[in-house]
């Protein structure tokens, strides 16, 4: 099993075996991700394949691993998608397959009050669908990605302090919503 | 919130509050409700937010992403890129091979370019050929007059 600078590589070369392993192995974590910042399947697909095809046209350094680098690739193509004039005007049809009511989406693993306890858990389209699309991507970088504010600000394009902010306001928000899981 | 301490909070929590501000952090938290709550918050929700499953893949996405092949979009471009640097390298060769040799030998007179440059232009020529006429006709007059006189 190769490593992640040297399956990058294959792939670099055409290496469609490689590339496949890269799909089997990375599609269905991106594709869940996908789905946190842009709310609908279709969406969510395309952005996945999206990422596959700039990641074969990028350059992966291995400063991170392979699936950070991905993510981060799918969080600016999501940014792309989002300030598209397409987009614009198909969002009010595509929007959320998912509602962002907290309550239809819990997982429960044990009957009773969904709301208390560990056995109660969200899935995080649903939890991330209150937030506005900067506000998930910031969301998905530092809670799931472990990117420090340098490395998500380079990978947004955005001031430091343009991600601390959204990255407190996004907080506040998921705090006040999901007071009753905390 | 009314605390002011409330960004560091968040900035303790990410890792991000440079070592040298932690422990008076540490000290504040300890003393700060409001800032005690919202850390305690702030590690719940992180958790929450690791622990909430993703979307399935559908199998019909999962088959749709394995076929697709992205070096398919740029292969033609490279492949086109590739003849034509060969033809480039050819069409190279093949005029250095063609340069006629030169035979004559270094110390030849100057060549038609450096005799050109060299060459004043024709207006420069007429200025320069007006003023020896005028040189000459001066000289001409002043001899003309010293010889009047000596008459």
């Amino acid at each position: 099993m190769p490593d992640d600078k040297e399956l990058a590589r294959l792939i670099r070369r055409g290496d469609e075996a490689a590339f496949r392993r890269l799909v089997q192995r990375e599609a269905p974590y991106l594709y869940g991700i996908a789905r946190a910042l842009v709310g609908n399947a279709a969406d969510a697909e395309d952005l996945v394949q999206e990422t596959f095809a700039g990641a074969f046209k990028g350059r992966y350094r291995g400063e991170s691993s392979l699936r950070t680098w991905l993510v981060g690739i799918l969080v600016r193509q999501a940014g792309m998608l989002r300030r598209s004039p397409w987009w614009r005007r198909r969002r009010p049809l595509r929007d959320h397959d998912a509602t962002a009511d907290p309550a239809g989406k819990v997982e429960s693993t044990a009957g009773g009050d969904a709301s208390k306890g560990v056995e109660a858990r969200l899935d995080l389209a649903t939890m991330l669908a209150a937030l506005s699309p900067e506000h998930r991507a910031v969301i998905v970088l530092r809670e799931l990605q472990g990117m420090t504010y340098e490395e998500m600000a380079a990978a947004l394009g955005i001031p430091r302090g343009t991600v601390e902010s959204r990255l407190h306001r996004a907080r506040e928000e998921l705090r006040k919503r999901y007071k009753g899981y905390l | 919130m009314s605390c002011t301490r409330t960004i560091e909070v968040h900035r303790y929590h990410d890792g991000e509050l440079p070592p040298g501000q932690k422990a008076a952090l540490e000290a504040h938290v300890a003393a700060c409700a409001e800032c005690s709550q919202l850390l305690a918050d702030l590690r719940s929700v992180s958790v929450l937010i690791r622990r909430a499953p993703l979307a399935d893949l559908p199998a019909a996405a999962a088959d749709r992403l394995a076929q697709c092949r992205p070096w398919t979009a740029d292969a033609g471009l490279i492949r086109v890129a590739g003849w034509l640097t060969a033809a480039a390298a050819a069409v190279l060769i093949i005029a250095l091979l063609r340069k006629p040799v030169d035979s004559s030998p270094m110390v030849a007179g100057p060549a038609l370019w450096e005799t050109l440059v060299v060459t004043p232009s024709a207006d420069i020529q007429d200025e320069a050929i007006s003023e020896v006429v005028l040189a000459k006709w001066m000289a001409d007059e002043l001899s003309t007059e010293r010889t009047g006189d000596l008459r």
